[in-house]
């Protein structure tokens, strides 16, 4: 299922504070000064380091006050067990309580994660909320540049291999040229000398040609994902589309599979392949079906947003299997790479859908958690031309 | 000796020009063979080679099929062109589809299907 968005819930919901002091008279200081600011939160409190781990790794919190000596810990050890070093994250904002003077403690915090400080000598109404509210935007800041650096790192990869892909495609192509016309040879050889001195060779060349065969797919599959595909674009009614696209669906998926399609009524259509967009969806689908053995929903919706500040239709297809840790989350658009058991898959399923998108100027991400589901969002630019009736069409 | 259909295959990997070559060859047909665009075109304006059909590859040194395309459709506008490409080495464009809205009258993808690409030749002379 799709993840809360970034930062955790912000309206309508409560905000969720964690005070993790020993000092009862702190902890009740926060939580009036929380409380009286008519904040609507609820506050939750540990007295020891250990005990503010446990909250910490069992629930989110939408800002953390600590406090620098802890009768198990130091705070800035605790900090360490959850500072991601590398990428510069913390699981939530935290503020560190600080005692008088404690510059080499504040400098510290601040090294070890922590968004901001407050002198304990100083809590004061003004002090508490003004240090939530600036933990909580550095923390959005840094979570928002590091999603951004890896959405970048991300397509500079899948770029490079999409170079590298081509390339290879272009001179196996040619090889494979040499290799099929001179079996187009032998046999023609073959063909002018008595069968049963050729009966020893016939089959070498058919084996010759079927593997040449099945390379020449290969590169084919790998163009598709360089973007170097035929497309027979038309104008495409995506809610049609889709019902069509389920209709084939509720036979290929099998019984367990709760399959649910939502499309917006007169949404502007999509200049897209038909064929192609409906194996996407049925690749997407199939391994969606592969990820909840034990049954579930696929939900597949269609709707109009706004997506780089252009008109998108955006489908998307949500099942409730088993997810996937983020380094697979990270890769599968890769071609060649696969969870699949050996001989299972060939991992060009979506690298092939990739490329498509890619292609069809749209854009394909993927959510996930272990245990929660995946979404795949695809968005399709919306076409500038309305829907003519000739052109309702789906793929057949 | 009957008239035989003259082809200039252009094609910068040898042994693709070869095997091109032989197999169009035993299909009954007159073939030369020219290693680049510049090649080519020097060769038909020399009238060292007079082919009604004109195979060339897409990517290649020296002069790039495409503008082989253009300049013969401008100069020999008789002749009759068959693009033969494998995708492009480093970026993605559809060449073959750029060669027919430059002028070429077919486009094949590789690995070539020589069969399919007799009957192409066969076809512009029916």
């Amino acid at each position: 299922m799709v993840k809360e968005p970034l930062g955790g819930p912000r309206v309508a919901e409560r905000l969720q504070v964690l005070v993790i002091d020993d000092d009862a008279t702190d902890r009740m200081a926060i939580r009036r000064h929380l409380l009286s600011a008519a904040l609507n939160s609820d506050v939750h409190e540990a007295d020891t380091g250990a005990a503010g781990i446990a909250l910490l790794r069992e629930r989110r919190f939408d800002c953390v006050f600590v406090d620098y000596r802890l009768p198990d810990m130091e705070g800035t050890s605790l900090l360490q067990v959850f500072y991601d070093i590398a990428n510069d994250q913390m699981p939530a904002p935290f503020v560190m309580l600080t005692g008088q003077g404690g510059e080499e403690v504040m400098a510290e915090a601040l090294r070890w994660g922590a968004h901001d400080y407050i002198v304990k000598d100083h809590i004061t109404g003004p002090s508490v909320l003004i240090a939530l509210s600036k933990a909580r935007e550095i923390f959005d800041l840094k979570r928002a540049r590091h999603s951004a650096e890896d959405k970048l790192r991300q397509a500079q990869k899948m770029d490079a291999v999409g170079q590298l892909t081509s390339g290879i495609a272009h001179d196996f192509n040619n090889l494979l040229t040499v290799i099929l016309g001179n079996t187009r040879m032998m046999r023609r050889r073959l063909a002018e000398i008595p069968p049963a001195q050729g009966m020893a060779i016939a089959p070498k060349v058919d084996a010759v040609e079927s593997a040449a065969q099945r390379g020449a797919d290969l590169v084919r599959h790998l163009m598709v994902f360089s973007r170097q595909q035929e497309l027979k674009s038309a104008t495409v009614d995506i809610g049609a589309a889709l019902a069509h696209t389920v209709t084939l669906l509720e036979r290929t998926l099998g019984k367990g599979i709760n399959l649910v399609l939502t499309a917006e009524q007169g949404m502007r259509p999509v200049h897209v392949d038909a064929t192609l967009l409906e194996n996407a969806v049925i690749n997407v689908s199939v391994n969606a079906r592969d990820a909840m053995p034990q049954g579930g929903t696929l939900t597949i919706s269609a709707r109009p947003v706004v997506f780089n500040d252009i008109s998108h239709v955006l489908i998307s297809i949500a099942d409730t299997g088993t997810g996937m840790p983020e380094h697979v989350r990270e890769r599968i658009f890769e071609p060649f790479f696969t969870t699949k058991p050996a001989g299972e898959g060939t991992g060009l399923g979506l690298a092939m859908v990739y490329g498509f998108i890619r292609q069809t100027g749209g854009h394909i991400e993927v959510d996930s958690e272990a245990g929660r589901g995946t979404t795949f969002r695809i968005y399709l630019p919306q076409a500038r031309e309305p829907l003519t009736n000739k052109e309702v069409n789906h793929a057949t | 000796m009957p008239h035989r259909t003259s082809i200039l295959i252009v094609d910068d990997e040898d042994q693709v020009r070869d095997v091109l070559c032989e197999n169009l060859a035993e299909c009954g047909f007159k073939v030369d063979v020219a290693a680049d665009g510049q090649q080519a075109l020097s060769m038909i304006d020399a009238g060292t080679c007079a082919p009604q059909v004109v195979i060339t590859d897409i990517i290649m040194p020296r002069k790039e099929g495409l503008e082989v395309i253009m300049e013969l459709r401008r100069r020999h506008p008789a002749i009759r062109l068959i693009a033969i490409s494998g995708g492009g080495r480093t970026k993605s464009a559809d060449f073959l589809q750029l060669a027919k809205k430059l002028g070429a009258d077919a486009v094949l993808p590789k690995p070539l299907d020589i069969d399919q690409l007799e009957k192409t030749v066969r076809s512009f002379l029916a």
